[in-house]
């Protein structure tokens, strides 16, 4: 997995590639913290490259919605392939986060 | 150039100014005796020549004294009777013949006779006025009696007389004595040829006489054979003696200018001498002399030479000696001689500065020993240091041991090197070993500290694989090991646990007389705590599904009362469904969880529907939905865990929904533990041994169909707790 960091019209872009399972899940949790920062943050998580993601990461995605709730921060997740699509719909996760198509689509319903 | 080389230059150098100045004083001298020998043979030769004119003028004094003591010309000259005188001089026949050349029986040649007054009475000059033989001056003399006239005269200018003039006293012949001054009455003057004295000389010196006018031109002797060497050498003004060679003989030729009685040089007589023995005899001692000499000088040189090589080869051996000293032979023996004066001492001090080197080599070979002993024993105990360093690092240390030691044995040619260069190459050594010890030391150090955090490790690996124990034990514990032999159904699950365990499980219990749940989960997270929540959630579950409040109701409720507490945010996909044994209907909830199959007696396989839901824990206040599918008698419901369709294989491929599919199908005519193992082995086959990273979950149930009896003889539940 790897990680870079982008902001685009005051929107962070994370764009994580490869796979995130429970053994990287916990760096991924942490540039998403981190990213998030404090405040009313708003984060994209692009998955365009993204080939695998277990439940670890689910878990990652939502401990960072969670701490982004209270400060009035907002998550968006953009570009997913197919079956990560469909373990975020099977999850029943696509419900509690938005999804968009691409990154710039997920940047402008931010508000970037 | 060698000290004794330039001494004897030294000498010789001055030796031979001292001898040039000896001779040339000598030369000196021997010149000043010449001159004086000469003069002294002037002189001899000289009073040679007057005697010859003496005897010349001797034979004039007989016819002087026969003239002079004739009575008759004595008193013919007192009356002055010149007839008278011609006539008895005549008579007496002393005279020669007017214009006849006298005899040279000693006759004379000329006469006069003259008055007292000095007026020329007679002369056998027959001229008409003939000039006296003596000037005025010689003729006074006579005539006052005192002195007797003799010497030579030139006469008329060109005849050279020897002349001798006496007094004719008065009274001649009648007693009258001379003595008696009163009585000169007249005078008588005779001469004879000059060659009558050049006879006379050559008698009396038996030498060859010549004689040359004033001018030059000889008067006697040109025809003596020496005359042509002679005749070179005449000089006629000057008084001296030259020497020539004639005919393979010496000559001594003294040259005596011949005065006039009246004064001025009027001939020359040169008197030439044999003197070839004399220089002969000369040249002889001249050589003895010269050859005397040069021997003596010689032999001085010789002594000196000898001397100085006997006194420089002591010299010479203490130089060699020094020099032995000095190229480090001490030992070469060479006896020098002992002495008191210089050579000696300084052979001495050599003798002695030998035996302070034959010292010191000794003590130097001694110093070598003692190193050479302290070097073997530090080579040791560098050995023995050695064998405790690491292989490599030893395996370096004896490299360079052997190294040095070579080098040392190199440098052994030259002792004192070797001896210093030692110690430099020990040094050298020590400082290897010494930096190889230290960076040992360092990397031990490093591999202590490296040791010890893999010790830290360890423990904390150690109390994780505790952990992880702990945590497999609760999954193992809240497994259902044994299920309950029902007839309506075959049931079989098994659980293949990551190596970090994960927080998959599976439950399988009555919830009423009727029916009984079944549910498969997966826990988010690993370790106790996915362990803990894993328990949680399934108690929770079995309380409330024993409730009968439905599928729906009972995630509902689940879902809110984890999510409520979840600080963790941990979630767990679950699918719970309630089989009625009665009628096959089984009524489902999914939580997020992957879709059971289903496979029906003719071998399709299908999903179950699909449930609005989501994983529990995520969120509270969620809605559930609820389906219900009927199982005809065969049909096979195949729930799994995303563990299996998730399983990667060496390439990164997922094992996937496809491959599963397939695998359930192939199982159509398993039972359900059978079919269990087959899904399991396609599973392995794919992945062939490729890490595992989640647990593999799977519960197969194959309905037989509803019971035609009630369920009245065994309490499922109780069946299910045995």
């Amino acid at each position: 997995m790897n990680i870079t960091e982008q902001s685009i019209n005051g929107v962070t872009v994370l764009r994580a590639d490869g796979r995130i399972d429970s053994g990287n899940a916990t760096e991924f949790e942490n540039a998403l913290v981190e990213a998030l920062g404090s405040g009313s943050t708003r984060l994209v998580v692009d998955m365009e490259k993204l080939t695998y993601i277990s439940s670890a990461g689910l878990r990652s995605l939502l401990i960072a919605a969670k701490k982004a709730r209270p400060g009035g921060g907002r998550i968006a997740l953009s570009a997913m392939a197919p079956h990560i699509r469909e373990v975020f719909d099977l999850s029943g996760f696509s419900s509690l986060f938005e999804i968009h198509g691409d990154a710039g689509a997920a940047v402008s319903a931010l508000g970037g | 150039m060698l000290l004794q080389t330039r001494i004897i230059l030294f000498v010789l150098a001055t030796v031979t100014v001292v001898a040039g100045l000896l001779l040339g004083f000598s030369a000196l001298r021997e010149d000043a005796a010449d001159r004086r020998a000469k003069e002294l043979e002037l002189a001899r030769l000289d009073t040679s020549w007057q005697l010859a004119v003496s005897g010349a003028a001797g034979r004039i004094d007989q016819n002087l004294g026969r003239l002079a003591g004739d009575a008759e010309i004595a008193r013919a000259v007192e009356a002055e009777d010149r007839g008278a005188l011609n006539r008895r001089v005549s008579a007496l026949g002393i005279v020669p013949a007017s214009g006849t050349v006298p005899a040279t029986g000693g006759g004379l040649t000329d006469v006069n006779l003259l008055s007292e007054s000095g007026d020329l009475l007679f002369s056998t000059d027959p001229a008409l006025d003939p000039a006296p033989l003596l000037n005025r001056g010689a003729l006074d003399g006579i005539l006052s009696g005192q002195k007797l006239a003799r010497g030579v005269r030139l006469v008329d200018g060109e005849r050279l007389v020897v002349v001798a003039g006496a007094p004719i006293y008065a009274g001649t012949g009648t007693g009258g004595g001379a003595g008696s001054g009163a009585g000169v009455a007249g005078a008588v003057v005779a001469g004879v040829e000059f060659k009558a004295a050049l006879d006379v000389l050559r008698r009396t010196t038996g030498a060859r006489v010549f004689a040359v006018a004033r001018n030059g031109a000889a008067i006697d002797g040109e025809t003596d054979p020496l005359w042509p060497a002679v005749r070179v050498l005449v000089r006629p003004a000057e008084r001296r003696i030259a020497t020539f060679a004639e005919g393979g003989r010496r000559y001594a030729l003294a040259s005596l200018p011949v005065a006039d009685l009246a004064g001025g040089r009027v001939a020359t007589v040169l008197i030439a001498g044999d003197v070839t023995q004399a220089e002969e005899e000369q040249a002889l001692w001249s050589a003895a002399y010269v050859a005397a000499a040069a021997l003596v000088l010689l032999g001085a040189l010789g002594l000196l030479y000898g001397f100085l090589r006997r006194n420089f080869s002591t010299l010479d051996g203490a130089v060699k000696a020094l020099q032995d000293l000095s190229h480090g032979r001490a030992m070469g023996y060479l006896e020098l001689p002992a002495g008191n004066d210089e050579i000696g001492r300084i052979a001495g001090a050599v003798e002695v500065f030998r035996g302070v080197m034959r010292e010191i080599e000794r003590t130097a070979g001694q110093r070598e020993r003692r190193l050479r002993r302290q070097q073997r024993f530090i080579r040791r105990q560098m050995e023995a240091l050695a064998v405790t360093l690491e292989e490599e690092a030893r395996q370096n240390l004896l490299e360079e041991l052997r190294q040095i030691e070579a080098e040392t044995h190199d440098a052994h040619s030259a002792q004192s090197k070797g001896v210093g260069d030692e110690l430099g190459l020990l040094a050298l050594g020590f400082s290897r070993l010494a930096t190889r010890v230290s960076t040992q030391q360092v990397q031990l150090t490093q591999m202590v500290r490296d040791l010890r955090e893999a010790l830290a490790d360890k423990r904390r690996l150690i109390s994780l694989q505790q952990e992880l124990e702990i945590a497999r034990t609760m999954q193992l514990t809240i497994l259902p090991q044994v299920f309950p032999d029902l007839p309506e159904l075959d049931i079989a699950a098994r659980m293949i646990p990551a190596k970090e365990v994960g927080g998959d499980f599976y439950d399988f219990f009555p919830i009423s007389e009727h029916k009984v749940a079944l549910v498969i989960a997966d826990v988010s997270g690993k370790g106790i705590p996915a362990a803990f929540f894993m328990l949680i959630t399934r108690t929770m579950l079995r309380a409330i599904a024993e409730s009968g409040v439905g599928p729906a109701e009972t995630m509902r409720r689940v879902n809110n009362l984890l999510a409520a507490e979840n600080e963790q945010m941990m979630f767990v996909t679950v699918f719970y469904g309630e089989l009625d044994l009665r009628t096959g209907v089984l009524a489902f909830s999914n939580g997020g969880h992957n879709p059971p199959l289903r496979m029906t007696a003719d071998g399709t396989v299908a999903p179950l529907e699909r449930t609005p839901g989501i994983a529990l824990a995520a969120m509270p206040d969620m809605p559930f939905g609820e389906r219900s599918v009927t199982l005809e008698t065969g049909d096979m419901a195949f729930l799994f865990t995303d563990g299996v369709t998730e399983a990667f294989n060496g390439e990164e491929v997922m094992y996937g929904d496809g491959r599963l599919v397939d695998a359930v199908a192939r199982q159509r005519e398993a039972g359900a533990r059978n079919g269990l193992d087959g899904v399991l082995a396609d599973v392995a086959r794919f992945t062939a041994g490729a890490p595992q990273s989640d647990d593999i979950t799977c519960l197969v149930l194959r309905w037989r169909g509803a019971s035609p009896a009630p369920v009245a003889a065994g309490n499922p539940a109780e069946a299910a707790v045995a």
